[in-house]
């Protein structure tokens, strides 16, 4: 019994079996071949040769594959990375806070408010216009619009704890986040309806989603804020686990709630604040890697869910993006499109699974 | 010597402030004292205002008026992380959440003593792995709390608790929710645990028979919101605790320690024998309207003898004797007698 013990003990406090690095090793690879196969595949054919000999050593006869591969092809595919960790981690957290397995930043209109953040910025810029002008504005002009997509995406979230302190039935909290989520999208539309025809095709298709708008000096300032935010979300993990078995528990166990929660709330905002500004509201990507991660790794630690949503989060970002390519074709899908379509999957197995909402 | 208690109530009033200047006052003002090792039971009509109290103890709630000290030190001005290394709870709140394994709830108890980012040491295993044993949980280490019955989730998150490692344990109505087995197999195992470890252990309980068996003393939270402080014996000898509980149609037996249901007695009857046969006929005849006289002259006898073959019923009702050999054919006679 005692030897029994042990093993769980082993299990919890973080280290890992063999077939959680088999997992883990299977992923650190797959992550690898597809973001090499997401640099080679597009619209353009480049032979894979070439891809590697500019990848390493930045050479090729044909200059036209070289500005392909350097500012374009490499710059979406970390922006890929960058977008799957993100997204998945702030999922995973609200998941946690909220004690909602249907919690994501899209569901409950945290994307929304970042949309909302961004769009009074450039009302109040008094040029009604559209994200793409702003983001070229360079380095200045994205710190801007990072700061108001988190605020307004943390205005969102500070509503929704609020309310669902007070209410503490999930299904009541889902319905409200949508309702607020609605909300901001109609003041969004309100000013939508004022702009000029082209700026609202610009809008629409920033709201399929693009990982390929982030040129290479808002990237530098995307991966600095999201590596902030995981690195506040790791380091809050801890946090985290004691809120898993609610708000009393929590405190009776030391924890002082306020603070965590605003700590988990800031990072929150950061990560899907600053996503959603630069590549648009990309969903079910929040919502569906922690449950993924959750059934794979088989834990509740979130030491653990928090890297493995990042490995999970990027593999399946990666994949999304070598599928909206459709390579071989000259068109290229919404990302939006392709992660709903795998992600919508999930969020309906998470329902049916009897275990995973019970279990919650 | 003189002993500080580990546990001191002066004059708390608790309750709800509800909206501007509204106070909802529920239950209070109380005072009290507990100590090392003591087992204290908080019983309580529904809606006395238990759960209220036991919160505020713990700090989850702001206090209305009076104060809370644990240990000589004020609950009210303690850090959330300080407070934790003096007492732990057991709430009725689901824990039912996010894929979460038995062994890592109670793991979670060791929160307060871990670094920031929860790694356990030799010491926390040692602790974790002495609350498992002391709850008898080993067998269910590997499963999800989603998937552990009722009675097996309330040993699990006492062994959170006792894997916190506090002087003072909290449980708010564990019992509730529980087949009688696991009532009792619970409430025995915390007496066992305040005997052996030394600790307090306060619990609010609607199991009034089990905690006059139990509890080492007894607060009884009246409707008026006055709290009386006793052990247990005393409480039912001096009327306390049968007023606490007064509603029409129950009556609380002194003699027996349990409550009555059955109070219009109209005929009276007296019954011989003894043994647990005499002791259900007792109950059948209290059921069915009979009050039990001591009067061996009364108009209906009853005697009940054991027998190598079973038990038998005997009857006299002026001078007519009848027998049986079941409480239901014996009750059936009882009814015909007033016919004949």
């Amino acid at each position: 019994m005692k030897d029994k013990i042990q093993l769980y003990d082993e299990y919890v406090n973080g280290a890992i079996g063999p077939v959680k690095k088999f997992i883990i090793g299977f992923l650190i690879l797959f992550i690898l071949v597809f973001f090499m196969l997401d640099i080679a595949l597009g619209s353009v054919a480049i032979p894979f040769k070439e891809i590697v000999k500019i990848f390493f050593s930045s050479g090729s006869d044909n200059e036209a594959w070289i500005y392909i591969v350097e500012k374009i092809r490499i710059p979406k595919a970390i922006t890929a990375v960058l977008v799957g960790c993100g997204l998945s981690v702030s999922g995973l957290q609200m998941q946690t806070l909220f004690r909602n397995p249907l919690a994501g930043p899209s569901v409950l209109g945290i994307t929304a408010g970042a949309s909302l953040g961004v769009a009074l910025i450039m009302l109040s810029a008094g040029s009604i216009t559209s994200l793409y002008t702003i983001q070229a504005l360079g380095i200045s002009g994205s710190w801007l619009i990072i700061l108001a997509s988190s605020a307004g995406a943390a205005l969102i979230m500070m509503i929704i704890v609020a309310i669902s302190s007070a209410l503490r039935d999930n299904i009541i909290m889902l319905i409200v986040g949508v309702m607020i989520a609605n909300i901001t999208l109609s003041i969004i539309s309100i000013w939508q309806y004022f702009s000029a025809p082209e700026q609202i095709k610009e809008y629409l298709l920033w709201t399929f989603g693009s990982l390929g708008g982030v040129t290479e000096h808002h990237l530098q300032v995307l991966a600095i804020v999201i590596v902030i935010g995981l690195f506040i979300s790791f380091a809050s993990s801890k946090l985290l686990d004691a809120l898993l078995l609610g708000e009393n528990y929590a405190r009776s166990m030391g924890l002082t709630v306020n603070r965590a929660r605003i700590l988990i709330i800031c990072s929150t905002s950061i990560l899907a604040g600053s996503i959603t500004a630069f590549c648009g509201p990309i969903g079910f990507i929040g919502i569906a890697v922690p449950h993924l991660a959750r059934s794979l790794f088989n834990t509740s630690n979130h030491r653990i869910l928090i890297p493995g949503c990042c490995l999970i989060g990027t593999a399946l970002m990666l994949v999304c993006d070598i599928v909206s390519q459709m390579p071989g074709s000259q068109t290229a899908l919404p990302i939006n499109i392709i992660t709903a379509l795998i992600g919508s999957p999930v969020v309906i197995w998470v329902i049916v699974s009897r275990n995973n909402l019970r279990g919650f | 010597m003189e002993k500080y208690p580990l546990l001191k109530v002066t004059n708390l009033s608790v309750g709800y402030k509800g909206g501007s200047a509204q106070e909802k006052c529920v239950a209070g003002p109380v005072t009290v004292e507990m100590n090392q090792g003591q087992l204290i039971c908080l019983l309580g009509p529904n809606g006395a205002g238990k759960s209220t109290f036991l919160r505020t103890v713990a700090g989850l709630q702001h206090a209305l008026k009076g104060m809370v000290e644990l240990d000589g030190e004020n609950v009210a001005r303690l850090r959330p992380s300080q407070t934790a290394k003096k007492l732990s709870l057991v709430l009725t709140d689901s824990v039912k959440s996010g894929n979460l394994d038995v062994y890592s709830l109670v793991s979670l108890g060791r929160y307060p003593y871990s670094g920031w980012l929860g790694r356990l040491t030799a010491e926390d295993k040692e602790i974790i792995q002495w609350a498992i044993e002391s709850t008898h949980i080993e067998q269910f280490l590997n499963r999800k709390v989603g998937q552990l019955s009722d009675g097996e989730c309330q040993k699990v998150m006492l062994a959170r608790a006792l894997a916190q490692n506090t002087p003072l344990i909290i449980l708010d109505e564990p019992t509730a929710h529980l087949d009688l087995p696991s009532r009792i197999e619970l409430m025995r195992l915390l007496h066992q645990l305040a005997k052996k470890t030394n600790k307090a252990i306060l619990i609010s309980t609607h199991e009034l028979d089990l905690a006059l068996q139990v509890a080492d003393k007894i607060w009884l939270l009246k409707r008026d919101g006055s709290l009386e402080s006793g052990t247990p014996e005393d409480l039912v000898l001096n009327g306390i605790f049968e007023s606490a509980f007064d509603k029409a149609g129950i009556l609380f037996d002194k003699t027996t320690g349990t409550f009555n249901i059955h109070q219009n007695e109209e005929k009276s009857i007296y019954l011989a024998g003894s043994g647990a046969a005499a002791f259900w006929t007792k109950r059948a005849l209290q059921r069915h309207g009979f009050s039990i006289s001591d009067n061996p002259d009364a108009n209906l006898l009853a005697e009940v003898i054991e027998t190598e073959e079973g038990n038998k019923w005997i009857l006299k009702k002026d001078n007519s004797i009848s027998e049986c050999i079941s409480i239901d054919d014996f009750l059936a006679l009882l009814k015909k007698e007033p016919n004949k």
